[in-house]
């Protein structure tokens, strides 16, 4: 024991005295790991939950056979397969473009938690201009929807993707106007900001309206029910993933997921106070609130029917869009007077 | 090349439909195949689309996947050979076919089935009305991607199985009427069940309606979809809930009554505009109306025999007989030749999704894909009966 | 004034399906873990049909007479049949088709010994098609636990009311574990 620990110390006196320029690009590695690691886990644990969650509001028991109790290891069983699933790239695909456009995907959603606080110091960087970053973020997964939709060289593929342009184009305004509200009573851009502007009252009581807006437009973001029109099963195959399968579909699989999580916990931050809580640490406090947004949003995509293309469309510019100018200019009033 | 030619299916289409559906193609519209491998035809259907961008400028309904040949098969079968098989036409609601088929072979032999047995057809038809309509109801629902109403229509239409599992010893080819009756009487304890399953049906009810019906985004996606004005319904034969969503009040148990309908009291609900919306009002409130005729015919039910008295070898006299019945999804009827031998010498069936099949092409033009979907779906078709 | 309306209603509508699915998230699963788990049959449920044996000497009840081979739609059954030393029929094998059987019952019925009857056994896939061919000694088999050809009686309705009794007496204690289709409201 006692050698392990003087081992570890050795390692950590070797490492400090490491020259910055090695020793910076080290600890950022690390850093990506451990994002990676925590997506990872919390993807199993998502999709075991929404299988479990989906599974009870539908008066089934969803799975029950791999692990017991109560199915845990089936996202493990199910991540062997696809891993171990032949590779399979169609006759006619846009080689590059087909092969990518997972990685593409799934991208983002690792970006965003670059700036995500899990805790009052832990945090990967707590950049001054982090919220704009995620909604950059956010809006890059198009990219590779629409070059997987586009070099899947399918038509229902490609009419996915059209959707997929449409939409993320479409509810990215709405999404990043309805967080301005709170940017102005904030007076800051950066989430750990953010978080300390929350230390009294949390802002989903100040913007009630933002936080409607917000998350109707991030669950059009994510293609969840009511606006997965994107891989509608029932009109598009599987739209735009239709010609994936085995590991490059597992990493949709991952980004819808991975997705999933980011909006979440941006939306425990901004909305719920992020990490601040009494009794106890930040962390579970953070995981607390984030797996609460993971949870309405899965009660709302199991209960509602699928809207369509051109209504989502007239719901984001005619309702959405609006709504959120309102409650920027209600905010900026009530700051002038108060 | 010729690698790719192994690939696709060799011969193309029928050039009917090749020719038919690349005439005047415009360059800015898309063909797609929607199914038969699509996940709401799966397997049994194919329809083309030509598109432009998402709305669909025609399409072409293709039948013919589940072909077995059924009417020729009844030629080389007796007459009570053949009830297994209607099970097989209209697989989701297999109780309606045979009644179809027995009321026409009774009518050919001019057979009057006794009373009960009479009681217990209409009671099984209704339930299986309800438990056809609740099938759709959750495939419209997993159309509109309201995954969750599926698998609650599918629980509760489990509860009919077992009631159907009690009474006739299976769950979805019953094989249950015989020519004139049915095969045994109502199990002990099987009143007191419907009677609970009514209970829970009207409440059960209530809840998919406060998960549709008043659902703003369901009435977006169903209100002024795929109209069907009464003329052309009319003018294409369409049959059952589609026929009444647009305001032609035609059911044929109160038109042509058969066994002990024109004693029940019941109503024909009908639409207005001939809408998907109307059409879905027309099958919750059958639901509703079936629930009323059970609960009568369980009240009514008198005691007697099952079976008329009828001569071991079925051989109808020689003659020709068209007997139609309501089943869920509309007027079916089946017209019999008989040539005085144990075999039919010509059996045709009525299919009323057949009918209503072709109003695919007139009802999705100009709407988008997606509401292709949903009116394809208001149409209830089952191909079982359809290809035949 | 119309906007707001919309909005109000449709609030009013999503809240009310949410409490549906709510509701039902309380509500017991009714999933039945099948392997573990199994449905409880009806009297009379329709598995496969089965020969019927004397009770008495354990042999089939079957005289050959042939008469359920000609009533299957199918053609299914075969029967080997010798005659015996008094003009009587011997059955030396009986051969059901179980693969392709559709379990329509118009054998059993058709049966005039009352020889047939419908067995609840329902889990009888085999990897090796020919062992879908049931012989008579495996129908004797699967037909064992069984008295009557048909719980019912067709031909007997009344007899039969009064026969099932204390099958419908039985009933609720077989109820008190959910079927398939299972409440747990
Ligand atoms: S009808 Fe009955 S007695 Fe005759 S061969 Fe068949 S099982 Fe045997
Ligand atoms: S149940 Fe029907 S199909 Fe099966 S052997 Fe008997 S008559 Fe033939």
């Amino acid at each position: 024991m006692a050698a392990l620990a003087d081992t570890w110390q050795a390692l950590l006196d070797w490492y400090f005295a490491l020259p910055t320029a090695i020793l910076v690009p080290i600890a950022g590695l690390l850093k990506v790991l451990a994002v990676f690691g925590w997506i990872v886990i919390n993807v199993l644990i998502l999709i075991w939950l929404e299988r479990k969650f989906s599974g009870r509001l539908q008066s089934r028991l969803g799975p029950m056979r791999v692990g017991r109790p109560h199915g845990w290891a089936q996202t493990l069983a199910d991540t062997i397969k696809l891993l171990v699933k032949e590779d399979i790239i169609p006759r006619g695909v846009d080689r590059w473009l087909y092969v990518i456009a997972p990685a593409v995907v799934f991208t983002p959603a690792l970006l965003v938690w670059a700036v995500v606080p899990f805790t009052k110091n832990w945090i990967v960087s707590d950049l001054n201009v982090a919220l704009i970053y995620v909604a950059a973020a956010g809006s890059l997964a198009v990219l590779g929807i629409f070059m997987s939709g586009w070099g899947s060289n399918n038509k229902w593929s490609l009419l996915g993707a059209m959707r997929a342009a449409a939409q993320i184009i479409s509810y990215e305004v709405p999404s990043v106007l309805s967080l301005m509200g709170v940017v102005m009573i904030a007076g800051s851009l950066s989430l750990q900001g953010i978080v300390a502007a929350q230390h009294r009252v949390w802002f989903i009581f100040l913007q009630p309206l933002g936080f409607i807006i917000y998350l109707i437009s991030t669950m059009a973001e994510l293609n969840r029910t009511p606006f997965d029109l994107t891989e509608a099963e029932s009109e598009l195959v599987a739209g735009f993933n239709t010609e994936y399968s085995g590991l490059r579909w597992a990493f949709f699989f991952l980004g819808e997921y991975a997705n999933l999580l980011a909006a979440s916990a941006i939306a425990a931050t901004v909305f719920l106070g992020g990490w601040s809580g009494p009794f106890l640490p930040g962390i579970v406090w953070f995981v607390l609130k984030t797996y609460f947004f993971v949870i309405l949003i899965m009660w709302i995509k199991w209960t509602m029917p699928r809207i369509r293309i051109d209504q989502m469309m007239e719901v984001g510019w005619k309702f959405l869009i609006p709504a959120a100018l309102v409650n920027i200019a209600i905010t900026g009033l009530v700051l002038l007077v108060v | 090349m010729a690698e790719i030619d192994l690939r696709t299916v060799t011969g193309g289409d029928r050039p009917e439909l090749r020719d038919v559906v690349q005439k005047d193609l415009h360059e800015d519209e898309i063909l797609v195949n929607m199914g038969p491998q699509h996940p709401s035809t799966h397997g049994v259907l194919r329809v083309v689309l030509r598109l432009s961008g998402e709305t669909i400028v025609d399409a072409y309904p293709d039948i013919g996947y589940l072909h077995r040949g059924v009417e020729k098969i009844a030629e080389g079968w007796t007459y009570p050979q053949f009830i297994p098989m209607t099970d097989r036409l209209d697989y989701v609601a297999a109780i309606s076919n045979e009644l179809t088929y027995v009321l026409g072979v009774e009518k050919l032999m001019g057979l009057e089935v006794p009373p009960r047995a009479a009681y217990i057809r209409v009671l099984m038809a209704e339930l299986q009305r309800v438990a056809s309509h609740l099938v759709w109801l959750g495939a419209f629902g997993g159309d509109m991607g309201a995954l969750t109403v599926f698998l609650y229509c599918f629980r509760e239409r489990e509860k009919i199985l077992d009631l159907f599992e009690m009474a006739t010893g299976a769950r979805l080819t019953y094989s249950y009427m015989r020519i004139g009756g049915v095969r045994n009487d109502l199990p002990p304890g099987f009143v007191e069940k419907t009677r609970d399953f009514i209970k829970l049906m009207r409440e059960r009810l209530k809840e998919y309606d406060a998960l549709f019906t008043g659902n703003r985004i369901f009435e977006a996606r169903t209100k002024g979809i795929g109209p069907l004005s009464a003329e052309w319904a009319i003018a294409l034969s369409a049959a059952g809930p589609t026929l009444r969503g647009s305001g032609v009040a035609y059911d044929v148990r109160r038109a042509e009554p058969y066994l002990v309908y024109d004693k029940l009291d019941f109503e024909v609900p009908v639409g207005k505009n001939g809408d998907t919306y109307d059409r879905y009002i027309c099958r919750i409130k059958e639901m509703h109306e079936s629930l009323k005729i059970i609960e009568q015919c369980l009240d009514a039910l008198p005691d007697g025999e099952v079976m008329a008295k009828v001569p071991k070898v079925i051989k109808p006299p020689e003659g020709e007989i068209y007997a139609m019945t309501e089943a869920p999804r509309g007027a079916t009827g089946v017209y019999i030749v008989s040539n005085g031998t144990g075999n039919p010498y010509r059996l045709h069936w009525r299919a009323p999704t057949f009918a209503n099949l072709q109003l695919i092409p007139d009802t999705v033009r100009g709407f988008k894909i997606a509401d292709a979907v949903m009116i394809m779906g208001s149409f209830d078709v089952v191909l079982g009966e359809v290809d035949r | 004034m119309n906007t707001l309306e919309d909005i109000y209603r449709s609030s009013v509508s999503f809240a009310k399906g949410l409490g549906v699915t709510f509701k039902n998230f309380l509500r017991k699963p009714v999933t039945l873990q099948y392997p573990d788990e199994r449905p409880v049959l009806p009297v009379g449920y329709r598995g496969i049909p089965a020969l019927l044996s004397d009770k008495e000497t354990g042999k089939a009840r079957c005289t050959a007479c042939g008469i359920c081979a000609r009533t299957c739609p199918l053609g299914l059954i075969k029967i080997d049949s010798v005659l015996g030393p008094d003009k009587k029929r011997i059955l030396n094998d009986y051969t059901l088709e179980a693969g392709r059987c559709m379990v329509c019952n118009l054998c059993v019925e058709s049966c005039p010994f009352d020889s047939l009857v419908m067995a609840n056994d329902y889990e009888l896939a085999d990897y090796d098609p020919d062992k879908l061919y049931f012989h008579k000694d495996r129908l004797v088999e699967l037909g064992r636990p069984y008295e009557h050809s048909d719980p019912f009686h067709v031909d007997e309705p009344k007899k039969a009311a009064a026969e099932a009794k204390p099958a419908g007496e039985a009933k609720p204690a077989g109820e008190a574990k959910p079927g398939p289709g299972g409440e747990g409201a």
